[in-house]
Parts: structure tokens; C-alpha cells; sequence
């Protein structure tokens, strides 16, 4: 069956003209492809912008696409080279902190306020929101080199060798930037190591 | 081992062997390297600290949610993905698909124009209509031919059947009309002039001489004739009998005879009076087997007229009636001589048997005396 085959196969089926194959792909992959572009970036809008970017390129590279490749080597080499270079340009602009003011009014929230709340939550889901915002700032505030790392490594369960081939380092490197990227993560985050304790 | 500094993150003090406890951590080691990192972690406080402070991380983000992207995306993606599939299935498509496809794809373009189609199905049907209608000829013009040259020669006396008095050769019936119908296609009208019948009555290689060709007067003649409606006895005789065969030859005789003679002497006015009656008769005539149809100009007419050396007695016949008409009796057996000369079964059967000859021949010989 078509939706059981490997991501090589249903990408070599869609060079053939199966638009059914492509479709596969797209279900299997977007979610994580677009969790990965939003953690990078940090911004919905241009998450939304770059996956799709990221599987138009896929659609014009099919042709072009040998099935020794693996497919999620390709597919995360161009998110993931679409999210530098927007990270690159976002760096001429003046950098934004998450919890400076959004305007310049004086009653304006920080960017942690608009996460999405209930009307009734409890203590728990609190907590849970603050700690999501605390998280997203922490990746912010690693380097792009740690954060790739860590992102493809914790979220996408890619091998420290597979980061490698998307990233173009060698593999000890890629190891070297997860354990840094932790390092950080620890000091920006150790407020909240019991709450790691008590999660289930 | 030691990677401070080397990848711009070295920035915290470097525990022992820190690649490796991450490669722990994510279970990317070997079994027994696993076993052996394990075994090192548990006797050491520090590596073990440090690897438990990395777990705490991970069951951290192991809470963060994760996001939906929009299904709008996913839409125009696929529309997308249509529209811009690679080419190589639709360009081997033709190639793979079987005969009846290709066809159906070969016709596509007629089934989107109905004008179209309407103009190939009318140019198709007049191509086939026109295949059938030369093939048709062709065969008519060959089974004519072919019977035209393969049927022997009538053995019935033309003069016999031309008066009527004698009973119809039986044994050449629908092959005379056949062979009429070869001549009537030449185009030339030969049967105005009796060669029709000349040709239809004598053998094959009599069929090669011919008389000369009769003053215009006398064809404008036998086409008024035909054009008056007279018509031959054999049209209302049966198809394929004995008298049709026979009539076609008291025809030919009757072209024999110099129609202002026939006339005069009476023989002619209620009987059929020349080759464009024989043309009338050919197509009013009825099917003949091996020509149901009149056949397209095909046969030309021999040129027996022209054969040199050659005497023609139906030619010298002809001289001697116009003489005993003019009671020229000495030319009349001049003529008769020269007629058993050359050809004494045509004498015995047709010439000697010639009522209009037979005051001159049945007379003695004087010298010839005009009126």
C-alpha cells in the first residue's frame, strides 16, 4: 500500500507523476517540518511562509530528486537553509526581545502575554503556558548552530549523523553544539528543574 | 575529550568525555559502549550530575506543544503539486498505452471538432465510393474483354438472322452482347457503321478488318433513328435467349446494308437501323451475366479497317449489292467471284444466299450495262 512505503519510494512515485505519493509525504511531514521552521524563527507568520517555500522547492525539485538521497536529509537541508537565510536577514533588522514591549505604548503587553490562554485554566495549565513561553525564549537566545542542533535532534529524532548531512558539519561537531545547546538550555531554564521533576 | 572552543559554543567548563555522555543521553552509543559509558557515569558524581541535568532539559521540552499548520497550506501545496508533476509519466504515457489508446488519442482532436469530423467522414465516404466505383469498372471492363476474346465466333449466318428467316445461332447469346457492350465502350460509336456487328459476326481474326468509315451523314442518320425511338427486336426478347444473339447479328447485317437502300427496298423502316440503336439496345438490354452493367470505355476498336493486303468480303458484298441495285450485274459477279475467292463460306452461307444479288447472279453473263 502506498501509505506504507518508505519516504524514498512515495518521492520516486511522485517523479512519475503520482500526485497521491506527494500527498503522503505532505501529511507525513508537515507537522514537524512546520514545528521545526516555528521554533527556529520563532514566528507563526514566517513559519507558515517558509514551509511552504520548503515544499514548493520539494515540488520543483522532484525531478531532479535520486532515490540514494534520503528524503528527510533533503527536505530538512532545505527548511532548515530557508530558516538561516531568514534568520540572516532578520539580524539587519533591530532584534526584538521577546519580553521587551511590542509598541511603545506604555500599557503594551510583551510577546509572552499573547500566548494563547483558557478563561478557565488552573493552576497547572498556568504554569504550562508560562513554561511554553519560557521554553520558546530559551531556544531563542541559543545560537542558530545549537539550535538547529537541538531542534533536529529532541523534535525531530534525526541521528546526530543525519544532523550532520543536513548541516554540513562533522558528526562529533554536531555532538559538541547538542552539548552546549544543553548547557544553556539547563542555566536558562533552571528555574523551572523541578517542574521537569514533577512532569509525568 | 575536549571541544571548548571549537564550535563557538565552549563557553561551559567541559566535562569529561562530554560528546559522549550526549551520545548517551540520545542512545546513539553502541551496546557496549553504552554499557561502558554507564558503568563510568555511576562511579562518577560529576558525569553523573551532569547527565541528569541534561535529562531534566529534555523532560523540559518534552512538554512543549506542538503546532498544526494551517490547512489552507496544505491545499494550495497539492494544488501545486497537480499541477507541476514531473513529466516523465505523461510523456511515457502514449508509449505504454496500447493500440486502441493510441488510436483514440490519434482521434481526439476530430471528436473535439465536430466540423471536423463531419469533413474526414465526408471525405472518407467519397474515397470509398470512388474505390468501389473504379473497381467496379475494372472488373466489368475486364470480364468484358476477357469475353469479347474467348467466345468463338457466331456460326449462324448473319443474312439468315438479319431477315429473320433463319433460326438463331443458340450456341452465342449473352457473350455478342458482352462484346457489344466492349464496343459501345470504346466511345467511338463503332455500331453506326455496322463494324459492330461485323466484328460480333466474324471470327477472330475477321474481327480485325473493318470496313471504312461511313460518311457523317449516314451515323447523323442512325442516331435519329435511335433517337426516334425505334428499338431492336431482341429488347423484348428473354435474357439469354436464342433470338437476342440472333437479332444482335440480323442487326449487324442489317449495318451491312447502305441505309438508303435498306430503306428503299423496305427493309429497314419497322427494324433497328444502326449502331446508335445498338447502343440504345446495349443499355436497354437486359443484365447479361458477366456484364450486368454498361462498362466504362476501356476496349478500343480493333483496327481491322486499316489491315493491308487484306480483301474485305463483306466490303466486296456491300460493292455487289449497291451494283445489282443498280443492275449492274456484270460487277455483281465480278464481285461474287472475288467474294468466293477469298472467302467461299461466307460466299456459300451469306453473299449467294443475298436476295437483292440474286437477279444478277441468277442472269447470264453480258456485259455490264448501267441505267
Amino acid at each position: 500500500m502506498l501509505r506504507d512505503e518508505a519516504d524514498e519510494v512515495l518521492m520516486v512515485a511522485y517523479q512519475k507523476g503520482d500526485v497521491r505519493a506527494f500527498e503522503i509525504l505532505l501529511t507525513r511531514h508537515r507537522k514537524p517540518v512546520f514545528n521545526f521552521i516555528l521554533r527556529f524563527v520563532g514566528s507563526r507568520e514566517t513559519a507558515e511562509d517558509l514551509l511552504q517555500e520548503t515544499f514548493l522547492r520539494v515540488i520543483k525539485g522532484a525531478e531532479a530528486y535520486q532515490r540514494q538521497a534520503k528524503f528527510t536529509t533533503w527536505l530538512y537541508t532545505i527548511a532548515r537553509n530557508l530558516c538561516v537565510d531568514q534568520s540572516r536577514r532578520a539580524k539587519h533588522r533591530k532584534a526584538q526581545s521577546l519580553d521587551a514591549p511590542m509598541s511603545n505604548s506604555a500599557d503594551s503587553g510583551t510577546l509572552l502575554d499573547v500566548v494563547p490562554s483558557t478563561e478557565i485554566a488552573s493552576d497547572r495549565q498556568a504554569v504550562n503556558k508560562e513554561l511554553q513561553a519560557r521554553l520558546h525564549e530559551a531556544l531563542a537566545r541559543l545560537s542558530e548552530e545549537q539550535r538547529e542542533v537541538f531542534l533536529m535532534r529532541e523534535f525531530l529524532d534525526m541521528p546526530f549523523k543525519d544532523i550532520a548531512d543536513v548541516v554540513g558539519v562533522p558528526e562529533n561537531t554536531v555532538k559538541s553544539r547538542m552539548r552546549y545547546a544543553l548547557e544553556k538550555l539547563r542555566l536558562e531554564l533552571d528555574e523551572y528543574k523541578d517542574m521537569a521533576k514533577a512532569m509525568p | 575529550m575536549s571541544a571548548r572552543g571549537r564550535d563557538g559554543g565552549g563557553e561551559v567548563p567541559e566535562p569529561m568525555a562530554g560528546e559522549d555522555l550526549v551520545s548517551l543521553l540520545y542512545g546513539e552509543l553502541e551496546p557496549d559502549e553504552a554499557a561502558r559509558m554507564s558503568a563510568r557515569v555511576a562511579t562518577d558524581p560529576t558525569m553523573s550530575a551532569r547527565l541528569g541535568e541534561m535529562r531534566r532539559v529534555r523532560e523540559l521540552f518534552s512538554a512543549m506543544d506542538d503546532e498544526e499548520p494551517p490547512n489552507r497550506l496544505t491545499a494550495q501545496l497539492l494544488a501545486e503539486a497537480a499541477r507541476a508533476a514531473p513529466q516523465p509519466r505523461r510523456a511515457a504515457a502514449p508509449a505504454e498505452a496500447g493500440l486502441w489508446a493510441r488510436f483514440v488519442s490519434w482521434l481526439q482532436p476530430l471528436t473535439q471538432r465536430p466540423a471536423l469530423a463531419a469533413a474526414a467522414s465526408l471525405v472518407l465516404v467519397a474515397g470509398v465510393a470512388g474505390v468501389l466505383y473504379m473497381k467496379k469498372g475494372d472488373e466489368l471492363t475486364s470480364t468484358t474483354s476477357v469475353t469479347a476474346r474467348s467466345e468463338p465466333p457466331p456460326a449462324s449466318s448473319p443474312m439468315d438472322t438479319a431477315t429473320g428467316s433463319a433460326a438463331a445461332d443458340p450456341a452465342a447469346p449473352a457473350p455478342v452482347i458482352a462484346a457489344q457492350g466492349a464496343q459501345d465502350s470504346s466511345g467511338t460509336a463503332p455500331g453506326a457503321d455496322g463494324d459492330g456487328a461485323e466484328r460480333a459476326d466474324e471470327s477472330a481474326k475477321r474481327e480485325m478488318e473493318s470496313p471504312p468509315a461511313k460518311p457523317v451523314a449516314k451515323r447523323k442518320r442512325a442516331a435519329s433513328s435511335t433517337s426516334s425511338g425505334k428499338n431492336m427486336a431482341y429488347d423484348k426478347a428473354p435474357a439469354g435467349s436464342s433470338v437476342k444473339s440472333g437479332t444482335v447479328y440480323g442487326l449487324s447485317e442489317q449495318e451491312m446494308v447502305p441505309r438508303e437502300q435498306a430503306q428503299a427496298a423496305g427493309e429497314g423502316g419497322g427494324g433497328p437501323t444502326g449502331g446508335a440503336s445498338m447502343n440504345k439496345k446495349s443499355d436497354d438490354a437486359p443484365a447479361p451475366q458477366a456484364a450486368p452493367e454498361p462498362a466504362p470505355p476501356a476496349t478500343p476498336p480493333p483496327a481491322d479497317s486499316k489491315a493491308p493486303g487484306k480483301v474485305n468480303v463483306r466490303d466486296l458484298h456491300r460493292r455487289a449489292v449497291d451494283a445489282a441495285m443498280d443492275r449492274r450485274c456484270a460487277e455483281v459477279k465480278m464481285l461474287a467471284g472475288q467474294v468466293r475467292a477469298n472467302d467461299a463460306d461466307y460466299y456459300a452461307k451469306s453473299f449467294a444466299g443475298d436476295k437483292r444479288l440474286q437477279s444478277c447472279l441468277a442472269s447470264p453473263s453480258k456485259s455490264p450495262a448501267r441505267k
